[in-house]
């Protein structure tokens, strides 16, 4: 994995790696010169070992959470490169002819002997190659004649014996390897896997069923896969061979390269190589066309917009750069010539010119196709690069989804640091009153919270790395299903493993450095005689005097410069020095003096509102205006509701209300606003602001915006709980003292108790919004038999072993009853391109034609959403009409944009005018029908849009009948894919099976939709449990807090358990009343997580489906929601236990002793 | 002499800090009447506040046997331990201890709480007791909220609120100015000429050593003196006369 959110993670771990050292000097100086400072951080860590150990749990989950998700992020990268080199072994490129890659649906192509010939010329003497094998690879149906088991896409590969250097032997899986030079002609080689699906043995006899004729072969030997032998099921024989017994229409249809070096250095050349062949490859004239073609500005500008595009894979960002560049030469150079037949570029390039409708360029569509009859595939260049790319979305996303976890664990960090301060209170005011200045708190809390950080982040990421560890594992499991094949093999990256470990020292860094400074401040009375805080009243300090502050902050540097020559000066060399280094090392921290002194100098203006209050009106006015981000409107408005809530704040203390009243008012007024404006739908304000972009940022900024100001309205009126408490307790009896104080304590520390609450609330939303769309996208599938147009079981056959009358051969073969079936339809897939007909002529759009013969016709059923004047009403009325006209067709709902897409595609050319997927109604459209490879044209009349209910099978395709083409083809066109509806009580699993051993020789690979349907619901919930489970890491992180708290409570309230038990509170009534205190913060927390999830999740819902999401329904899975919620207050009372018992066994006497 | 309320035999007390052992009550005999005055006075470290305890059955003890009404205190299970001081006794301590979470009223009612009592008859106890002690007013201000001298007039007040037959005071002044402590002192004597309970009190203060007519004097966990003294009128005063 080479970047993380775009950026290389080689520049972050250096970046990272430089912050944390050179935080780690700066304080080494600090800790030489502030001795008993250090004595002071440090000294408690040896000596309350438990406590030590929860501080390092609570500061380790973050560092836990995004170690896991690196880990996880390498060892697929790891996973993906190694199956990528294990499957091609020294094969570095393939060349096949282009028309493959276009559909080639019509007949394997294969290359002339005589550009074969001119290949090979061209590489023998090739510095960068050392292997070049010509190559014919085919599928055909084969059956293992003792175990009569058969496999009807068996890979055939036929290779030259005299060409094997380069490549190695072909490893055999007993021993040695083989060079295929002692394989005599009715000997064949299988594969591992291949000799798995036959049950074969060797020395066994197969049957390989070609379109004509069946050939039979014995097995040699078992090859291991990969290289040629590849990783599906494949037999191996001798290209001589093969091209008597496939008679094909050239020698081969595809050349393997390899590289110098290995299998794993040879990829490096691959750049270079490819340039070469393509280079030679290409036809220099039509090179030039295209380039004569693109060299205009409106095709460089477009060109150039795409480039810049945010999240562009740097590499194609720099071929299209590159492209750019060679364009603007008056020449054709190499580069571009290369480029040209550059797929991904080209496409990329085709695309943006289509998307910005530049006009005059259809030729270049026809030209990019004539360039070359060849191209050329970097395969394991490609599969190492989506490796990476797989790698790094996998960590992004995994981060992404961790980021409440994260966020939740920088609060348990604060929270565990605030705790501190407040155990060490009394110590600290004392250190201040014998003479210790702010800054020397700073440092001792820094000191210690740096022996954490050091400790926790190293256990973090040797238990992030254990998680995901656990979660590949899992990621197995659900892939055993998926891919036989393909499994995860841990890896994790040194780099990716000093990134995750100095993230989480900056962040804890960076977090006690905040709570240092809020411990710095304390009242130095307050804190010895530990009073109340709100006893000091707070005293803005002078205009003046903050601005001074705020300008000696900024020459920082420069003042310790003044007082060093002027130390010169007056003679103290020592002085001077300090001073002058001084000047020097504070640069690195410049920003935090001043970032302080800029936030003293505006605190009374944000504390008043206005200033709040017009930064939001900004930040709002700009998300919509540039930024277009609907998380940044959010955060604005959020501003401007904090804005209001501040100045309504400031407003009534200056009236006769209590301000004890007035900030009960105004911070209620500002959590209901805040939430009643994230609980609406964000497209509420798409008639004013238009429709924002938004992504995960938004249900972040959401997610956090909601809790919070749940969060904050609770905790101002939580008084009002108490106050209502004992009237709806009041029948409880002896269980009403232990209420009262569970509630009474928590409600008395608001700091602590809102933080607590915020963490698990928001871990719990992140859940609950996680299992509602787990449990709305996964359940909510229709029937197959729906989905599927009526068909129960589908079936594809090879394309060189036809069926030629499927009803007639059901009807002959023994083993299938006619009666099981109720109907048979056939179809062709092929690639079309089409364009309207009428008006102005736009541009081609390629899309996937189906040709439905006649009985998939009258059997077909399915859910139209439009049906053209005339033609209706019902899906029959349709189909017949048809199946009578073939020019008449229908189009997939997808085809078409809704309202909302057309709105905002703007002038882009649309292949249906202005009719959205949601218009009441529709008029014949006539198309143009373009065969890509023949050029063949013909022209239907679309008369119906498919309901989106049918999404996963037809998604861009036009159905007609095939018999459109049936006269127009040059050759006859075979169906290649079946559908079959089953009369009722046939299994349909069965069915399949019983399809694919009769259509053997036909190479039927039979699926049961059912089957499908379920296998693919079941990975899918299965990614999502994954997903769920690991956001759940956050729920720890909340349980950590309530165990931190707990604890912390039980040392604070000694004294009084000791009064408690005195006055007659039993052993039992001061467990339960701690356990309830904690239960009162963790159901709070998942009440507050659960409406709120709910609530967003609905808007989420409702927002897909508003953009064209059918069939989705909002489900809320109860059970599942149960079950966490359930755990994640098992857990928390868990965690309260210990301390709970603990406090329970402190003798009264003892208790009281306690000071 | 009638039945004391109050009997302790041959009381003996170590603590084990690790380092040191101390001897910190070894062999007290007390015998307390029923609406007797009994102070405790002694040097700091002599033992009182661990007589207080282990009387009070707020502590172990190592040997000896302390009876209450009769009833073996160290004989019965932790619970009803708790419960007897709960509907029986109540405490004054040095610092206060109140529940700084709770405010006035709601300290004053906890133990009836805890003792089963209905919340509202709990609230209308508590706040005529909040009337005896002078603070009506102050019903729903937080011990944050009340200078030293309220704070111990609610400490008071959680004390005698379930009209205990022992209320047990470890320097009940001694974090209090001598105009406050005097108040205090004459809010002692009044409780216990209108209820008949029987205070012990543990002080250092000779004005509320004076406060019942016997003053117990310790030194070294041992009881060195125990006498009667000239003192102002208390419940067993009236009693005898």
């Amino acid at each position: 994995m080479d970047q993380i959110f775009g950026i290389s993670m080689t520049t972050l771990m250096y970046v990272l790696l430089g912050i944390v050292l050179a935080s780690m000097a700066v304080l080494g100086v600090l800790a030489a010169r502030n001795r008993v400072m250090l004595k002071m951080g440090l000294r408690p860590i040896p000596r309350r070992p438990g406590q030590t150990v929860l501080i390092i749990v609570g500061v380790m989950l973050s560092t836990v959470i995004m170690a896991a998700a690196f880990g996880t992020g390498d060892t697929l990268t790891f996973s993906i490169r190694n199956q990528a080199i294990n499957g091609l072994q020294q094969i570095d490129e393939i060349v096949v002819p282009t028309r493959i890659g276009e559909g080639g649906s019509f007949g394997t192509v294969y290359i002339p002997q005589e550009r074969l010939d001119q290949l090979l010329d061209y590489l023998a003497p090739h510095d960068s190659v050392d292997g070049v094998m010509p190559s014919i690879a085919e599928t055909a149906p084969v059956q293992n004649k003792r175990t009569k088991l058969s496999e009807g896409q068996m890979n055939i590969v036929a290779l030259d014996p005299a060409m094997m250097d380069g490549f190695g032997g072909l490893a055999l899986v007993g021993e040695g390897e083989t060079l295929l030079d002692d394989l005599a002609p009715e000997d064949v080689y299988v594969s591992e896997n291949g000799m798995e699906e036959l049950d074969a043995r060797v020395g066994d006899e197969i049957d390989v069923f070609l379109q004509d004729r069946t050939e039979t072969f014995r097995i040699k030997d078992v090859l291991k896969s990969g290289g040629f032998a590849g990783s599906q099921p494949t037999i191996v024989m001798t290209l001589e061979r093969a091209q008597t017994l496939l008679e094909p229409p050239g020698p081969v249809n595809s050349v393997s390269i390899s590289n110098r070096g290995d299998a794993n250095s040879g990829v490096d050349l691959s750049k270079d190589v490819t340039k070469d062949l393509r280079i030679f490859l290409n036809d220099r004239e039509t090179a030039a066309d295209l380039k004569a073609l693109f060299d205009q500005e409106p095709v460089i500008a477009a060109i150039e917009k795409k480039a810049a595009e945010q999240n562009l894979d740097v590499d194609l960002k720099d071929r299209l750069d590159t492209f750019v560049t060679e364009l603007r030469q008056p020449e054709l150079t190499d580069e571009l010539n290369s480029l040209l037949a550059d797929e991904e570029v080209r496409q990329v390039v085709l695309e943006q010119i289509e998307k910005e409708g530049i006009e005059g360029l259809e030729d270049a569509f026809t030209l990019s196709r004539s360039l070359s009859d060849l191209r050329v595939i970097e395969a394991k260049r490609n599969i190492l690069d989506s490796a990476n790319q797989s790698g790094s979305q996998a960590t992004s996303f995994f981060l992404l989804f961790g980021t409440f976890s994260i966020a939740v664990g920088v609060l348990l960090i604060f929270l565990i640091f605030v705790m501190l301060a407040a155990a060490r209170k009394s110590e600290m005011g004392m250190a201040r009153a014998v003479g210790a200045k702010r800054h020397h708190l700073m440092m001792m809390f820094a000191f210690e919270g740096t022996a954490y950080a050091i400790i926790s982040a190293a256990v973090g990421v040797a238990l992030g790395l254990g998680v995901s560890t656990l979660m590949v594992t899992l990621l197995n499991r659900i892939f055993a299903g998926v891919a036989d094949d393909f499994v995860f093999t841990t890896q994790f990256e040194p780099r990716s493993i000093v990134v995750a470990y100095c993230l989480g020292m900056v962040i804890t860094f960076a977090t006690v450095a905040v709570s240092a400074y809020r411990v710095s401040q304390l009242n130095i009375v307050v804190a010895i005689r530990d009073l109340p805080e709100t006893i000091i009243p707070k005293i803005e300090p002078p205009f003046v005097d903050r601005l001074m502050a705020l300008l000696k902050a900024l020459v920082l540097p420069a003042y310790y410069l003044v007082v060093a020559f002027r130390s010169l000066l007056h003679g103290r060399p020592g002085q001077f020095a300090k001073n002058l280094v001084l000047s020097v090392v504070v640069i690195p921290v410049w920003i935090i003096p001043v970032s302080i002194a800029a936030i003293r100098f505006i605190q009374p203006y944000l504390m008043r509102g206005w200033l709040v209050l017009i930064g939001g009106v900004a930040l709002t006015y700009v998300s919509i205006v540039r930024w277009d981000r609907a998380s940044w409107f959010g955060a604005g408005m959020s501003l401007i509701i904090v804005g209001i809530g501040l100045m309504l704040r400031w407003m009534l203390r200056r009236t006769a209300m209590q301000d004890k009243s007035a900030d009960r008012l105004a911070s209620t007024l500002t959590g209901g606003l805040m939430l009643a404006f994230w609980a609406l739908p964000l497209s509420t304000f798409e008639p004013i602001v238009g429709e924002l972009e938004g992504n995960f940022d938004i249900m972040f900024v959401s997610g956090t915006a909601m809790v919070g100001a749940a969060v904050w309205t609770v905790m101002h009126n939580a008084d009002l709980l108490t106050r209502i408490l004992p009237v709806l307790t009041s029948r409880i009896g002896r269980l009403r003292p232990v209420l009262v104080t569970a509630v009474a304590y928590p409600m008395s520390s608001r700091f602590r108790t809102g933080l607590t609450l915020a963490m698990f609330a928001l871990v719990i939303f992140t859940l609950m919004v996680m299992s509602v769309l787990t449990g709305t996208f996964t359940t909510q599938f229709e029937e197959p038999r729906k989905v599927y147009m009526g068909f129960d079981v589908g079936g594809t056959v090879n394309l060189n072993s036809p069926i030629a009358d499927i009803d007639t051969d059901i009807d002959a073969n023994p083993d299938l009853a006619a009666s099981d079936f109720e109907a048979v339809g056939g179809m062709t897939v092929v690639p079309v391109e089409l364009r309207q007909q009428e008006g102005e002529k736009g541009r081609w759009f390629r899309r996937t034609g189906m040709l439905l013969d006649d009985a998939f016709l009258s059997a077909a059923d399915l859910d139209m959403k439009l049906v053209a004047d005339g033609y209706g009403p019902t899906t029959r009325d349709v189909l017949d009409a048809m199946k009578a006209d073939p020019t008449l067709a229908v189009v997939g709902g997808l085809m078409l944009p809704t309202d909302a897409e057309l709105a905002q595609a703007g002038d882009q050319p649309r292949l249906f005018g202005n009719l959205s997927y949601e218009s009441p109604s529709m008029d014949p459209v006539s198309l143009e029908v373009r065969e890509p490879q023949t050029g063949i044209e013909t022209a239907v009349t679309v008369i119906g849009i498919v309901d989106r209910v049918h999404s996963n099978f037809e998604a861009l395709r036009i159905f007609a009948s095939k018999k459109l083409v049936d006269d127009a083809a040059p050759f006859p066109i075979p169906l290649t894919t079946y559908r079959f509806r089953l009369a009722d009580g046939v299994d349909d699993r069965e069915a399949a099976n019983a399809i694919e051993v009769a259509f053997l020789e036909n190479g039927m690979q039979a699926e049961s939709f059912q089957e499908t349907t379920e296998e693919q619901n079941a990975a899918g919930q299965a990614f999502f449990r994954l997903f769920t489970g690991f956001m759940a890491l956050g729920l720890l992180v909340g349980v950590a807090a309530l165990g931190v708290i707990s604890t912390r409570a039980v040392v604070e309230r000694r004294q009084q358990i000791g009064v408690l038990r005195a006055i007659g509170y039993k052993r039992s009534m001061i467990a339960l009343s701690f356990l309830l205190e904690s239960s009162f913060i963790s159901l709070l927390g998942s009440i507050i997580g659960l409406a709120l999830g709910l609530l967003l999740s609905y808007n989420v819902v409702n927002d897909i489906r508003s953009e064209g999401g059918v069939g989705i329904v909002f489900t809320i899975p109860w059970l599942q929601i149960g079950v966490i919620l359930a755990i994640t207050y098992a857990f928390s009372l868990l965690t309260t236990f210990i301390p709970a018992r603990q406090a329970s066994r402190i003798y009264p006497a003892e208790a009281l002793r306690y000071e | 002499m009638n039945d004391p309320i109050i009997s302790a035999q041959g009381i003996e007390k170590t603590y084990d800090t690790g380092a040191v052992r101390v001897n910190a009550l070894r062999g007290i005999d007390l015998d307390v009447e029923r609406g007797e005055i009994v102070t405790i006075m002694g040097p700091s470290g002599c033992g009182k506040t661990t007589m207080l305890n282990c009387l009070s059955g707020l502590d172990e003890i190592d040997a000896g046997r302390v009876l209450i009404d009769g009833q073996a205190l160290h004989d019965l299970p932790d619970n009803e331990r708790s419960e007897y001081r709960a509907r029986r006794m109540g405490f004054v301590f040095q610092l206060y201890n109140l529940l700084p979470v709770l405010t006035a009223v709601e300290n004053i009612e906890m133990p009836l709480l805890v003792s089963g009592i209905g919340s509202s008859e709990a609230r209308r106890r508590a706040s005529e007791m909040l009337d005896v002690v002078g603070l009506a007013d102050w019903a729903r201000h937080t011990p944050g909220e009340l200078s030293g001298g309220q704070r111990q007039r609610v400490t008071i007040a959680r004390a005698l609120v379930n009209s205990p037959a022992i209320v047990w005071a470890d320097e009940p002044t001694g974090d209090l100015d001598s105009e406050t402590a005097d108040e205090i002192v004459q809010l002692v004597l009044e409780l216990n000429r209108a209820n008949r309970q029987t205070f012990v009190i543990v002080t250092h203060s000779i004005e509320v050593g004076r406060i019942g007519r016997r003053i117990v004097k310790m030194r070294d966990g041992l009881i060195e003196d125990d006498g009667l003294t000239p003192a102002p009128e208390t419940a067993d005063q009236e009693d005898a006369e």
